[in-house]
């Protein structure tokens, strides 16, 4: 029984010293474990710490990028919009243009010019978007009902912005109530000429976060807009004033067309006149020299000898008469056009022989030279009369005013289309102040000879005009007491070249 | 069955739907329409282009919503409007209904009634899948899906997103018809001989510890790990309370919460949309009391690879669905229908571009793709072996492959 118990005993004490072994090892376990959950959490913690670090850093990162991309957005729109502003020089245009090129893509959909009308104190608006037509009305409406506060941002011109006014919050919720936005940039337009205004822009998004970036954008694309209106009314003030002298041109040439018209009307009617009267003097004239002549043939009674004398003066004066008339109306129908010239291929060396030869015995009388000194054949396509009109005219005024002894050359060269006839003389020349006067009608120069010798003045004006007739001009060079040289151009016969053969 | 889809991009409305509606006529043949889907940018959004899409393709069953852009297989559009045209060839049972006033029925109600008026008008054979659009600026619209599901089940496949417009919240729009609806909500809901494929990414991942969520109710965090929900994002941002209450929903749509639940491979994604001065998270979307969630973290070229995800889990359950197998050649894709939230469209900006050619990575470029950007996307998370329960979800994109 005692052993028993003893046993029992030995073995109760072992399971204890078993158990509490046991026990002392489990706790050693447990104790080990729950070191390791507590490494195990402080790793944890260690990495929740380094998650921080990484959201924080990935948050900065975002929102760098964020603002990069902003930026860029801004710098690519701003572009877009300085080349559309840059495009066009008419000041409706510049707001068009604008609205065609996004400018919400700065990120602010409700976007509102105005400009201060300085003549009738009030904000007009020049272009919006985001609003619709009955929004703009009542937005300007009350915009002027509180004028004082946009006009002195006007003067500050300075850009505010709802970052700008956050100390401000008065004036800040005065524009969001305004404009009916959360976000907003308002910046003077200031061009040199003309109005001022402000360009708004906003937004009702709540997303929005504005930045000092949108600030500066907008500050940007107001001077632009305003550099592009000083360019618009810049050009405007010189297109106006290039239209009013292009008007005051216009002005001018139809005074001066309708001025000619009256001077060519006048000529016209002088020429006419001039007809007119000279065909009423000519019969007149005709009878009187008849009756002379019949007189002074004495077919009607002796007459006395100085009345024949008288009657030969008669006789002579009607000549002149008679010649000054019929010089007055070849000159009026060649300015009128009525004389048709004749063209035809002519020598001109016949010309100015059989000329020369007509005024020989003149020029043998006065002792004076008269030498054709042509080098070549030349062959002109002239009335061949009235050519010969010419010469004469031009030969006789030189016989005319060229002392004894003194010489006139003919000569004559090619030039161009024409051939060039000079009728040169040693004669008393002409005063420079008289060179272009005298192939005006009658025009005298005044010198001793004019002033002994009859004429009409009409010989000169007559050669002018036939000349002219054949497409060609006339000129003169003098010097007093040296001689003159008249010189003028006759259309050449067009000589066929081995090409135009061909 | 059979699709055309059209898109109008000239300024003008009218033209516009013209421009769109004639395309997809053209490129449905001479095939009955039995139904039109219909997306546009919310400045597009009046009653005259109803009116127009009527006149143009007469009296059919129109359903849609408004956007703040449209996504189609020709590219991702700020100011148009996308048309689909179904042609069922019998193959396929439609329904399509509305509810109105979900503000003041409140969106469960609202998603409750939708599910009855849905079914009670559906004629015949299984219901497959109901595709369900909401308007966007209604507060707790994450409960509409909950009153749909009362109705259809938990795990009924469900598709569809919260219309959006200019992304100012203000006004939204849902089509129907010849109506132009604003709180609202329509739906159609499929049904017969027809194969369908779901796909759900967002393209974030998880980083940091595991936290709880110890105490909350609907949209609210009060506590995490006993502690005021905010301390999660002063503690990850170093920010403080005050700068958080005017920061954190533009934090929160890089940086969500990822709600992790039981046998889903994703995180649901919550943004927080405000804090309440007790330090609570209000959330975009219910919250469950006791998940585990971790904060989210992207990047623009996971939210792009998303889409191409979203679209191949699409592609490859469709071939489950008509297969029973994904070893299968895909079958022909007839509309990936699409539902992309709109913080990818704000964020990806000119990169979104990138996100449609995803899509057609895995579809090929001349499958009809027909979407529209989103401010919540309902759909199931990809579920472990069944398409899974359906959530209100965010910052997601969801596609839906429709095969004959």
């Amino acid at each position: 029984m005692s052993n028993t118990i003893y046993f029992l005993g030995l073995a109760g004490f072992s399971a204890i010293i078993y158990l509490s072994i046991t026990l002392i090892t489990k706790m050693e376990r447990v104790k080990l474990l729950q070191q390791n959950v507590r490494k195990l959490e402080g790793v944890l913690n260690e990495l929740d710490e380094q998650a921080k670090l990484i959201v924080r850093t990935d948050m900065e990162l975002n929102r760098t990028q964020e603002d990069l991309d902003k930026k860029i957005r801004d710098l690519y729109a701003l572009h877009r919009l300085s080349q559309t502003i840059s495009t066009t020089l008419e000041e409706s245009q510049i707001f068009k243009r604008i609205r065609e090129s996004h400018p919400d893509e700065l990120g602010f959909e409700k976007i509102l010019l105005i400009f201060w009308d300085y003549k009738e104190k009030k904000f007009h608006a020049s272009m919006t978007m985001g609003y619709t037509q009955e929004n703009t009305d009542s937005l300007l409406f009350n915009l002027n009902l509180d004028k004082e506060f946009y006009v002195s941002l006007l003067k500050s011109e300075r850009t505010i912005s709802s970052l700008s006014l956050q100390e401000d919050l008065t004036s800040r919720e005065k524009v969001n109530n305004m404009f009916e936005v959360i976000s907003f940039v308002i910046s003077p337009v200031l061009p040199k000429e003309g109005n001022h205004g402000l360009l708004f822009m906003g937004t009702d998004s709540p997303e929005k976060a504005l930045t000092e970036g949108d600030e500066e954008s907008i500050t940007i694309l107001a001077n632009q807009i305003g550099q592009g209106l000083e360019n618009a009314r810049l050009f405007e003030t010189a297109w106006n004033a290039q239209q009013e002298a292009e008007a005051k041109a216009d002005e001018k040439t139809r005074e001066s067309t309708m001025a000619l018209e009256q001077v060519e009307k006048i000529s016209r009617r002088k020429s006419e006149f001039i007809s007119a009267v000279a065909h009423e003097l000519r019969t007149p004239l005709t009878s009187i020299k008849g009756y002379a002549a019949i007189l002074a043939t004495g077919k009607l009674g002796e007459i006395p000898q100085a009345v024949k004398e008288r009657l030969e003066k008669v006789n002579l004066h009607a000549d002149e008469l008679v010649n000054l008339i019929n010089d007055l109306l070849d000159i009026s129908r060649l300015e009128s056009g009525k004389t048709i010239i004749h063209f035809e291929p002519a020598d001109l060396k016949n010309i100015t022989d059989k000329v020369a030869d007509m005024l020989s015995v003149q020029a043998k009388e006065k002792g004076i030279e008269i030498v054709v000194n042509l080098q070549q054949d030349h062959s002109v396509n002239v009335d061949r009369l009235q050519t010969e009109r010419v010469f004469i005219n031009l030969i006789s005024n030189a016989l005319k005013f060229t002392p004894a002894q003194g010489k006139i050359t003919i000569s004559a060269h090619p030039k161009k289309d024409f051939v060039q006839i000079d009728i040169a003389d040693t004669g008393i020349g002409i005063p420079p102040e008289a060179q272009e006067a005298i192939f005006e009608e009658f025009y005298r120069v005044d010198n001793s000879i004019n002033q002994d010798t009859k004429g009409t003045g009409l010989g000169l004006s007559l050669v002018k005009n036939i000349i002219e007739a054949h497409g060609g001009t006339i000129w003169v060079k003098s010097k007093p007491q040296e001689g003159s040289c008249f010189s003028f151009l006759l259309p050449a016969v067009e000589t066929l070249t081995p090409d135009k053969e061909a | 069955m059979k699709v055309g889809i059209g898109v109008g991009t000239q300024r003008d409305i009218l033209s516009c739907v013209k421009e769109a509606a004639e395309q997809a006529r053209s490129k449905l043949g001479k095939s009955r329409i039995d139904l039109a889907i219909l997306f546009s940018s919310a400045d597009m959004a009046s009653p005259s282009l109803l009116k127009t899409a009527s006149e143009k393709l007469g009296d059919i069953s129109l359903v849609g919503c408004s956007g703040a852009a449209v996504i189609s297989s020709l590219g991702i559009h700020h100011h148009a409007l996308a048309i689909a045209l179904i042609s069922s060839e019998d193959t396929v049972t439609l329904n399509t209904s509305y509810v109105k006033d979900v503000s003041s029925k409140t969106p469960f109600t609202a998603g409750r009634e939708l599910s009855d008026k849905i079914q009670m008008d559906f004629r015949s054979g299984h219901k497959e899948l109901l595709t369900v659009f909401s308007d966007g600026t209604i507060n707790d619209s994450y409960k509409f899906i909950l009153g749909l599901q009362e109705n259809f089940g938990t795990i009924f496949p469900m598709i569809g997103g919260l219309a959006s417009d200019n992304l100012r919240f203000r006004k939204t729009y849902l089509y129907f018809n010849r109506t132009l609806l604003n709180d609202a909500a329509t739906g159609i809901l499929w049904g017969g001989k027809f194969s369908f494929g779901l796909g759900i990414r967002h393209g974030f991942s998880p980083i940091g510890k595991h936290r709880v969520i110890t105490r909350g109710h609907d949209n609210i965090i009060e506590t995490i790990n006993n502690k005021p929900a905010v301390s999660l994002y002063e503690e990850y941002f170093a920010m403080s309370f005050s700068q958080l209450k005017s920061e954190i929903r533009t934090i929160s749509r890089i940086y969500p919460i990822g709600v992790y639940l039981d046998n889903e491979k994703e995180y649901l994604i919550r943004c927080v949309t405000g804090v309440e001065e007790n330090g609570s998270l209000i959330c975009r979307g219910d919250i469950m009391n006791g998940a585990t969630l971790r904060m989210m973290i992207g990047t623009k070229e996971r939210f792009i690879e998303a889409a191409g995800q979203a679209t191949e889990d699409a592609k490859q359950d469709l071939t489950m669905a008509k297969f029973g197998t994904t070893y299968e050649q895909s079958p022909k894709v007839d509309l990936a229908l699409v539902f992309s939230s709109a913080f990818r469209y704000t964020f990806l900006k000119k990169n979104i571009v990138e996100e449609l050619k995803e899509m057609q990575r895995s579809l090929g470029s001349t499958t009809p793709i027909l979407g529209v950007y989103t401010y919540g996307e309902f759909a199931p998370l990809k579920g472990v072996g069944s398409k899974g329960q359906a959530y209100y979800q965010n910052n997601s994109i969801a596609v839906l492959t429709l095969g004959s």
